[in-house]
């Protein structure tokens, strides 16, 4: 009797226990999701999903595949930026096992493993191995890719224009090829599809001196506490240029001296098609915007932690929801012709809710 | 009684109907459902909807109305209507040779396709096929069937799928594992047509991920339209071969040069 008694009692702590196990992983994901960190909520996610196969687990996948995807995405960008060819190969092929309708990252992997085999054989041999549903389970046990953890953890630091020369250099076989910027010039159409900054009409707006950059200045200092230094944007410093790129026609030129100091972001050294910049309170900036190739890029919103939220449209069809962008971080979109386009985060201004994009060719 | 006879001749006539709409030109994608189930063609034409797919979509009826297991043991493997299926698509590809046609089936109806593909003439071929938890053995030697396949054909596998533990007996008559809890097997000392007809072969095993889009493992949930429309459609939909992809032939190869740790 005594020895039933035992049985029932390991059978039924092991089944509490599995249950714990279980939780745990939902548990991890909750709180990372609650953090804003979707990538390792959705590998969480699926840990757990692969012991109970339950609603929660699935509506919670469900929710998180996009920001990871995204998260993924902008890794990869940075990745393929830096040179690292391989590590931009993995991540974008999480994006596709993520989200495997993901839209660009198909021909991007075509691309690269068109231009760039030798670099990729290694970690394409490993994900053969593992599997094709190796490529999520297997993120914790794979370093996370440090660009993606200064994403995440750090805002970045101001940049000097003097230090952007010192950035890594990216592979010489960036300059030319599929995956090199196309260095077009933006031209009438770019000029058709530019909206102007809307002038100021409302009387509660700062009047701008002309000739007076200081103006936007003085006003953000006179809002804070004297001796406060007005909050700017936080600028990146935007990718190297991939190869001689003239300088683009349709970039918006900020106000002069305002706390989007263009030069800051070397928008003017032409790595960028065009610079948008949006805003939710700033009148002289849209929200919405129609850019390249009649695309819009309508900004919903902005975080104090510098992340920003946009939707892409295409028409009225929302083709890319944006969630959580970091500065500095890219995300991919195609045109109407199918050409693919790549847009950075260069800066964000929280309190003013406007940030600040810039688009290129990828 | 009037109506009650106008009733059963409408369901007699929509029975013998279906299946056997008059060929238009055009993308066709031709759906066999799974024995004694007659519910996931909506949401397999909804997810290719959801997608883009712009083309027709038929459900292929190959049920005998007499349940699940009359179907599976007796109609599934039944060469006539193998031949009902492959005298459709013969008939598509006279009214329009350059439109796609894809091949879709779920558990017993995917030995009908296997079945058909085999009946077709030589130089008939459809796009692609899909088998959803196929109810065949993952031993079925597809080499003569993906002689009428122009691209790939995917095969879902899941081993949390309850419904295929339980079979008595594959729908192909084979013995084995079925494909759609295991996968298929590239079988051994394969010759080179083999190995060719195996190296377009994809098994796509149930991951947790695939649970965000409706595919929980089981047995019909792979029909779930967000699974067809995410995972399924961007692979047939386009004529580059998807990149997560990897076939049967290219998976044995790996594991034979290096097994896992």
């Amino acid at each position: 009797m005594r020895s039933r008694c035992k049985i029932v009692m390991i059978v039924l702590l092991a089944l509490t226990g599995a249950d714990c196990a279980v939780d745990k992983h939902y548990r991890v994901g909750r709180e990372a999701e609650d953090r804003g960190d979707s990538s390792r909520a959705y590998d969480e996610y699926c840990r757990s999903g692969a012991a109970s196969r339950s609603g929660a687990v699935a509506a919670a996948l469900e929710r998180t595949a996009p920001g990871a995807a995204d998260e993924a995405e902008s890794a990869a960008i940075t990745a393929l930026d830096q040179g690292r060819y391989d590590e931009a190969w993995r991540l974008l092929m999480r994006v596709l096992d993520i989200m495997p309708n993901h839209p660009n990252a198909p021909e991007l992997i075509r691309r690269l493993e068109a231009e760039h085999s030798a670099e990729i054989a290694l970690v394409s041999a490993d994900y053969l191995r593992r599997g094709s549903a190796a490529l999520v389970m297997s993120a914790e046990s794979r370093p996370v890719p440090a660009t993606a953890l200064a994403l995440r953890s750090t805002r970045p630091a101001p940049i000097d224009p003097a230090t952007l020369g010192t950035l890594p250099a990216k592979s010489p076989a960036s300059a030319k090829g599929a995956l090199a910027a196309k260095g077009r010039v933006a031209g009438s159409e770019t000029s058709r599809n530019f909206e102007p900054p809307r002038p100021m009409t409302s009387a509660k707006q700062p009047k701008e001196k002309p000739g007076d950059g200081k103006d936007a200045v003085a006003l953000a200092s006179a809002e804070k506490p004297a001796g406060r230094a007005p909050r700017e944007m936080t600028p990146v410093a935007p990718a190297k240029p991939r190869g001689p790129v003239e300088a683009p026609r349709g970039v918006i030129k900020p106000p002069p001296k305002d706390s989007m100091d263009a030069e800051r972001w070397g928008d003017d050294q032409g790595e960028y098609l065009i610079v948008h910049t949006l805003s939710k309170r700033d009148r002289r900036y849209p929200r919405v915007l129609r850019t390249l190739e009649g695309i819009t890029l309508e900004l919903r919103d902005t975080d104090g932690d510098g992340e920003v939220d946009l939707d892409v449209f295409d028409g009225k069809r929302r083709i890319k929801k944006v969630r959580d962008l970091m500065p500095g971080s890219s995300q991919t979109y195609r045109g109407k012709s199918g050409e693919l386009y790549r847009m950075t985060l260069l800066g964000v201004h929280h309190k003013s809710h406007t940030v600040r994009i810039g688009i290129r060719a990828m | 009684m009037t109506r009650s006879v106008f009733i059963a001749v409408a369901l007699v006539f929509c029975a013998t109907g279906a299946g056997c709409s008059r060929p238009q030109s055009g993308p066709l994608v031709i759906f066999l459902d799974g024995a004694g189930w007659y519910a996931s063609s909506g949401g397999v034409e909804s997810g290719l909807r959801q997608a883009g797919y712009t083309g027709r979509f038929e459900t292929f009826s190959w049920s005998s109305y007499l349940g699940p297991a009359h179907d599976h043991f007796v109609n599934a493997n039944s060469r006539g209507i193998g031949r009902r299926l492959a005298r459709r698509i013969e008939a598509q590809r006279k009214v329009d040779p350059e439109s796609s046609i894809h091949l879709m089936g779920l558990s017993a109806g995917t030995a009908v396709v296997l079945r058909a593909l085999q009946e077709l003439p030589k130089d008939v071929q459809v796009d692609s096929v899909v088998l959803f938890s196929s109810s065949v053995s993952s031993q079925h030697n597809l080499t003569r069937a993906m002689a009428h396949v122009k691209g790939r054909l995917y095969a879902t596998a899941s081993t949390h799928d309850a419904i295929l533990a339980g079979l008595p007996a594959n729908a192909d008559g084979h013995g084995g594992a079925p494909a759609g809890r295991v996968g298929f097997r590239l079988p051994t000392a394969a010759s080179a047509q083999t190995v060719e007809a195996y190296d377009r072969v994809v098994v796509l095993p149930w991951q947790p991920s695939y649970m965000g889009f409706g595919w929980t493992g089981s047995h019909t949930s792979v029909t779930d339209r967000r699974f067809v429309g995410t995972v399924i459609a961007p692979r047939i939909l386009s004529h580059e071969p998807f990149p997560l992809d990897r076939s049967v032939v290219a998976r044995a190869e790996a594991r034979t040069a290096s097994p896992p740790s």
